[in-house]
């Protein structure tokens, strides 16, 4: 039996979700198990760091995928095709929390972060929790933008893909984030945080 | 020549994670400086850039439930469950309205095709179930014929040769003949059946009296003993017309008249009914007395070449 499997591992995305158009589920728990880590990272910073919110957006897009895998355009790479649809989810979850209930939900969490630490790790997790504040208040594209190339470790290429536009235009708005967040950020030392021992440098 | 550069801020980003800003060459630092303000921000983006990257592998990566794995994979089957009757309307849907519309000439000739196969089919259907060998039963229609033996006693003393009579004689009897339905003897008696349509019940009495005339001329020279074997009855030659019975000389005229005129067979036609109508015509314009002189010679040579 084992002679005519297939495996699923070594396929390509694009491989597997043929598959899973002709009904494989060990196709469908391949792609799953392939990127549930990631876009739930990727959800985790987009919503707030808000973990159970992330999770269920991560199971809305699998459902997506499981009931209309038709939807997905071949000609496209999956992984491209993949992070638009996240994308899009995250700019309609923007739209229809708004500001100021995304900032409640985002101050409760970061919190009850907090509290959970003590010591050294305090000034490292205010370091993570600014960071994520200052990107929140960036433009939703070039939060995205920056998640997925510093976080997602995502290609100039497929982040173009993503989004539509063009690699200059991803280079752009790489540059210009990370020089904004070095501004807000000026009251951190990086290579304090980097080495372990915390400390905020004062105006 | 000068040396254009370009804008590219992803050498930027390989610099600020590669090379300290003292590490710089003249050119690259050139470079860093026209898109930077100097050394503090240039080390200030370069360890926020290393701090993102090492927090992020620092971070442990998070799982999702294994519930919603679970929730997937039931989503999963329920979607792709078979269903045959499913499976079975959509291929009709697709296969009758294709999504493309450059593809509905297939549906089309299909269509096209079972309705050739059905007229076709219909018709061989139906010309074979037409022929006789293959009826179950065969359904003759029965004509209403007389007796054979009444018509033949009626007959065979009455034979005699046509013989060549003028048309005034002929023109005498032709209304009588024709509403009648002249008896022959030379007609079969399936024939007559055939041919003949029976008058009303309202011409008969008119027909009759017309008959009696004409045959007080006929038996004041018409020997008794040849009539005498005649008989005849007006149910046989009528069918249903009841309460006449033919006479003798009704009989003797008729058959005598028509003999011998030979207009018997001929006015059944409708080529001989018109001519004798043209010939009526014709005669009508001669005159009124020479119609009733020409018949009396006719009767008298009719008589003769009977007997």
């Amino acid at each position: 039996m084992g002679l005519f499997r297939t495996d699923h591992i070594g396929l390509s995305d694009e491989r597997l979700m043929e598959l899973i158009v002709r009904g494989d589920e060990r196709a469908f728990t391949a792609l799953y198990d392939r990127y549930q880590r990631k876009l739930l990272a990727y959800f985790h910073r987009m919503l707030w760091s808000d973990r159970e919110r992330a999770q269920d957006f991560l199971q809305e897009l699998f459902t997506k995928i499981a009931q209309r895998p038709q939807s997905y355009d071949p000609a496209r790479p999956f992984s491209t095709w993949l992070y638009s649809v996240a994308n899009n989810m995250c700019k309609n979850e923007y739209r229809r929390v708004g500001t100021r209930k995304a900032a409640a939900v985002h101050l409760k969490a970061e919190t009850d972060r907090v509290d959970a630490l003590h010591g050294v790790e305090v000034d490292r997790e205010r370091f993570r929790r600014r960071l994520e504040d200052e990107l929140d208040r960036l433009e939703p594209d070039h939060k995205a933008t920056f998640v997925m190339r510093y976080h997602e470790d995502m290609a100039i290429k497929e982040i173009a893909g993503a989004f539509g536009i063009s690699e200059g235009t991803v280079k752009s708005r790489l540059f210009y984030t990370l020089k904004k967040l070095a501004e807000r950020l000026n009251e951190f030392d990086p290579r304090l945080l980097s080495h372990g021992t915390a400390r905020t440098i004062r105006p | 020549m000068e040396r254009r550069e370009r804008y590219d801020p992803e050498d930027l980003e390989h610099l600020l994670l590669e090379r300290g800003y003292d590490e710089l060459l003249e050119e690259e630092r050139a470079f860093v400086l026209r898109h930077l303000s100097g050394r503090a921000e240039y080390e200030s983006m370069r360890l926020l850039l290393h701090t993102v990257r090492q927090e992020e592998r620092a971070h442990p990566p998070l799982e999702a439930d294994p519930a919603v794995r679970e929730h997937l994979l039931a989503t999963f089957r329920a979607q792709h469950r078979p269903r045959p009757w499913g499976i079975w309307l959509n291929s009709v849907k697709a296969a009758l309205w294709p999504e493309q519309a450059s593809a509905f000439w297939r549906p089309a000739l299909a269509v096209a095709s079972l309705a050739v196969v059905v007229t076709v089919s219909v018709i061989g259907l139906r010309s074979w179930s037409d022929a006789p060998e293959n009826a179950v039963a065969v359904v003759h229609e029965e004509k209403n014929v007389r007796p054979a033996a009444p018509l033949n006693e009626v007959t065979a003393p009455v034979t005699a040769p046509p013989a060549p009579a003028s048309g005034a004689a002929q023109q005498s009897f032709k209304d009588t003949d024709a509403a009648v339905g002249t008896f022959s003897p030379s007609i079969a008696a399936g024939e007559v059946a055939d041919a003949a349509e029976l008058p009303s019940t309202a011409a008969v009495p008119a027909m009759d009296e017309r008959a009696t005339l004409q045959a007080d001329l006929d038996l004041a020279k018409v020997p008794a003993a040849s009539a005498a074997p005649i008989q005849a009855d007006s149910s046989t030659l009528f069918g249903a017309q009841p309460g006449h019975v033919v006479t003798e000389s009704e009989l003797a005229t008729n058959m005598s008249t028509a003999n011998a005129t030979g207009a018997v067979s001929k006015a059944w036609t409708s080529k001989g009914k018109k001519r004798e109508e043209k010939e009526r015509r014709g005669r009508a314009d001669d005159g009124a007395d020479a119609p009733a002189a020409t018949d009396a010679t006719a009767y008298v040579g009719l008589l003769r070449a009977t007997w």
